[in-house]
């Protein structure tokens, strides 16, 4: 038979409510009972016989009802199966048995790919958020109320503190920002916002902010995300800046000795054109003059340099007590020279910090050179290292811990007034002295901004007479892995 | 009309919004000093507005937070301790106004150097202003202990440029609006200092339930200053010698 005949008749034959059987039985006996006492005519066997077969019929159909049920639903599925191409056609001959087993393996063969498509998906998905996560860009995904439901690597990088369902305007709170995160909520605006970070270093990035209506990332139906991705412009925004600022100090810091240079040369021309020894008198003046002078366009191209950069935090780990050893031997002439020492009394053991070898040994040098030139003579400069205790208030990320290395004169010290603004370009306490030990009036500027760069902190202590004290503080390399990534 | 009930979340979203309000007008206000642009002046009044309408909103907010939650001591807290940040914020908003106008009148650059640390001191403001804000929202006592304790490079500052401006103002006729403007731009970023270390001393004595009782590196000590100053030519003014300037003894690094 035709699954689908068989599938009709008993589907037919379930439709039939029992008590229709169970009144035809009693019908058929109620016949019987009646042929019965009828007589003793035995003629009326056959009519006998017709009504005990008949009633065997009905009760027969009833009991194989459900067994018709079963293999009605058998030869349906298998031919549904067959109509997905998943079964080759199950022959009329066959057994009910043979055609559950078949129908049964095919199933398991679908669930198995079922399992296998299911598998794909997740590795699709995973490695859409594996591309997430390795966008160099700071993405975050944010739910209606601007609460952080995922963030990528950058972003983490970029805000150490962040985590899951935390608040956006915890860390961003740009008012334009703002606005077009709510407008991309509610009416589903794409938007581009140009906006500037303060702290810990001061950048510049555009935000586009995009709606997403699909559900993903865990989240429920119908619930609007936003995607907010930040394209760091801080480069390109420095570097025009630094073009301005570096024309401004070169005109500014280098006309006053080209004008005596100038004088010399015409004084050298003129009056002092047959006398020798002004001459010789002059010339060393002038040669002094133009090596203060390329010192300084040495250091404003260094200084100019670091700022560029100032936003991207150097990666490699850096041992320092190498490094300092090894700047103690490079300045052992000038030590020499004002007839100082240089101790280093270091702990045992000091943890790489993250940084730039170069700019750290920059950082060192600058400030040992400065002890050696504002030191009295016949004094030591002591040089300690080690794990910070606690940190000061301009460094960063005050959870991620430091290494100190303070550098300690005996001089004449600093005046209280004068200790913010050290760190001031061109900023001196006395012109004249400085520019006699031969100072650019830049070296500290170039201190502060590589430990900016460091995402370090700068601690200047000093009393007057006595000596200063300039302690800097990098971050330990390794600390600021995140502990648990934002979901 | 029976009013939605309020949520601690949404007062932190209303302070954040007003927190980010008074973030860009103490930015444009250090922008002005560094590169004037004239296009500042419009905005900032209008962003100042915002700031006010803010404040008056984030007031009633607070309340209406208190009344809902008036048998909860902590929401209590909570809204007495945002209102006064409230206010702080618009202080602070209407100081980066005044500084706006200020710089906006400074287009002689006759005192380049001393303008150019009234810039710094502006950025440094502005730096501890978003630390400070992010120790709020993110509920963080120690970075509130740390942002008080960051107002004193702020102090630090303007008795630096109180001690230069000084001089000139008995030296150069010519430069003492210049100077004087230039004064009080420091003195209104020393007062924005003081209104910081105050909402970082709120929120720590909200959060922790305790003062805030520690010494500071620095003092503004400007107060101090007696007559006559003795103003040399060159390099900045020396206090009488027979009064020195009380400074706190600074403790070593270690």
């Amino acid at each position: 038979m035709q699954p689908q005949y068989l599938f009709r008749f008993s589907n037919f034959l379930n439709r039939i409510p029992g008590w229709v059987f169970v009144a035809l039985g009693v019908l058929f006996l109620h016949g019987l009972y009646q042929t019965e006492s009828c007589g003793e005519n035995l003629l009326m066997c056959g009519q006998l016989f017709t009504i005990v077969l008949g009633l065997l019929a009905v009760q027969g159909l009833y009991l194989i009802r459900p067994w018709l049920k079963v293999r009605a639903k058998i030869l349906g599925l298998a031919e549904e199966l067959r109509l997905l191409d998943r079964l080759p056609e199950i022959q009329r001959d066959q057994s009910l048995e043979q055609a559950a087993a078949t129908v049964i393996a095919t199933l398991s063969q679908l669930q198995e790919d079922a399992k296998r498509t299911t598998q794909a998906m997740r590795a699709l998905e995973q490695s859409q958020l594996d591309l997430l996560e390795s966008l160099p860009e700071p993405v975050m995904v944010l739910d209606g109320e601007l609460h952080i439901m995922r963030a990528n690597n950058s972003a983490r990088q970029l805000f150490p503190n962040l985590f899951f369902s935390q608040s956006l305007t915890s860390l961003l709170r740009d008012p334009d920002l703002l606005h077009a995160c709510q407008s991309a909520i509610r009416r589903g605006d794409e938007d581009r916002v140009e906006f500037k970070l303060t702290a810990p270093v001061e950048r510049v990035f555009v935000a586009q902010i995009k709606p997403m209506q699909h559900q993903g990332f865990g989240q429920s139906e119908n619930s609007s995300t936003l995607l907010l991705s930040l394209n760091d412009i801080t480069a390109i925004k420095r570097t025009e800046q630094m073009r301005a600022d570096f024309v401004a100090n070169v005109s500014h810091e280098l006309r006053t000795p080209l004008a005596s240079l100038i004088g010399f040369i015409e004084t050298l021309q003129g009056p002092a054109s047959n006398d020798p020894a002004a001459q010789r008198n002059f010339l060393k003046i002038m040669a002094n003059q133009s090596h203060s002078m390329s010192r300084l366009v040495d250091d404003l191209l260094s200084l100019s340099r670091i700022e560029v950069r100032e936003h991207h935090q150097p990666e490699d780990a850096v041992e320092l007590e190498p490094l300092l050893h090894g700047i103690a031997l490079e300045l052992q002439i000038q030590l020499q020279q004002k007839n100082m020492q240089l101790q280093l009394r270091l702990d045992e053991t000091i943890p790489p910090v993250r940084g730039d070898e170069d700019e750290l040994h920059q950082v060192f040098t600058n400030l040992i050179t400065n002890a050696i030139r504002y030191g009295r003579p016949g004094t030591a400069i002591i040089v300690r290292g080690g794990v910070a205790q606690n940190t000061p208030g301009n460094y960063p990320n005050p959870q991620i811990p430091a290494v100190v290395i303070s550098i300690e004169d005996q001089g004449i010290g600093i005046a209280a007034q004068h200790i913010p603004r050290l760190t001031e370009r061109f900023y001196r306490i006395d012109k004249a002295r400085s520019r006699e030990a031969g100072g650019t009036g830049l070296g500290l500027a170039i201190v502060k901004h590589i430990i900016n760069r460091h995402r370090g902190g700068l601690q200047i202590d000093s009393t007057e007479n006595i000596g200063s004290v300039f302690s800097v503080f990098l971050p330990i390399y390794g600390a600021d892995e995140p502990s648990s990534p934002a979901a | 009309m029976p009013q939605m009930p309020v949520t601690l979340e949404s007062l932190f979203t209303q302070l954040a919004a007003m927190g980010g309000q008074a973030e860009l007008s103490l930015q444009w206000a250090a922008d002005m000093l560094h590169r004037p642009s004239d296009s500042f002046l419009e905005k900032i009044t209008q962003l100042d507005r915002q700031v006010d309408l803010s404040e008056q909103k984030l007031y009633d907010t607070c309340q209406r937070f208190a009344a809902c939650h008036a048998d909860d001591t902590h929401a209590v807290h909570a809204a007495f301790a945002i209102s006064r940040f409230a206010l702080h914020l618009e202080r602070i908003g209407d100081y980066a106004k005044n500084i706006v106008q200020r710089a906006e009148a400074l287009t002689d650059h006759q005192l380049p150097a001393i303008q150019g640390t009234v810039w710094r001191m502006a950025q440094t403001a502005a730096r501890n202003l978003n630390q400070l804000l992010n120790a709020i929202l993110q509920q963080n006592a120690e970075a509130a202990r740390l942002a008080w304790h960051a107002d004193a490079d702020l102090d630090a500052h303007y008795t630096s440029i109180v001690l230069d401006i000084l001089p000139i103002l008995g030296q150069r006729p010519q430069a003492v609006v210049t100077a004087t403007h230039l004064w009080f731009i420091a003195r209104n970023l020393e007062r924005i200092g003081d209104h910081q270390s105050n909402m970082a001393e709120a929120l720590y004595y909200w959060l922790r339930g305790e003062r805030l009782e520690e010494k500071r590196r620095f003092y503004d000590s400007t107060a101090q200053l007696t007559s006559p100053v003795q103003t040399p030519l060159d390099g900045p003014a020396n206090i009488n010698s027979n009064t020195p300037l009380p400074v706190n003894k600074l403790p070593r690094a270690g």
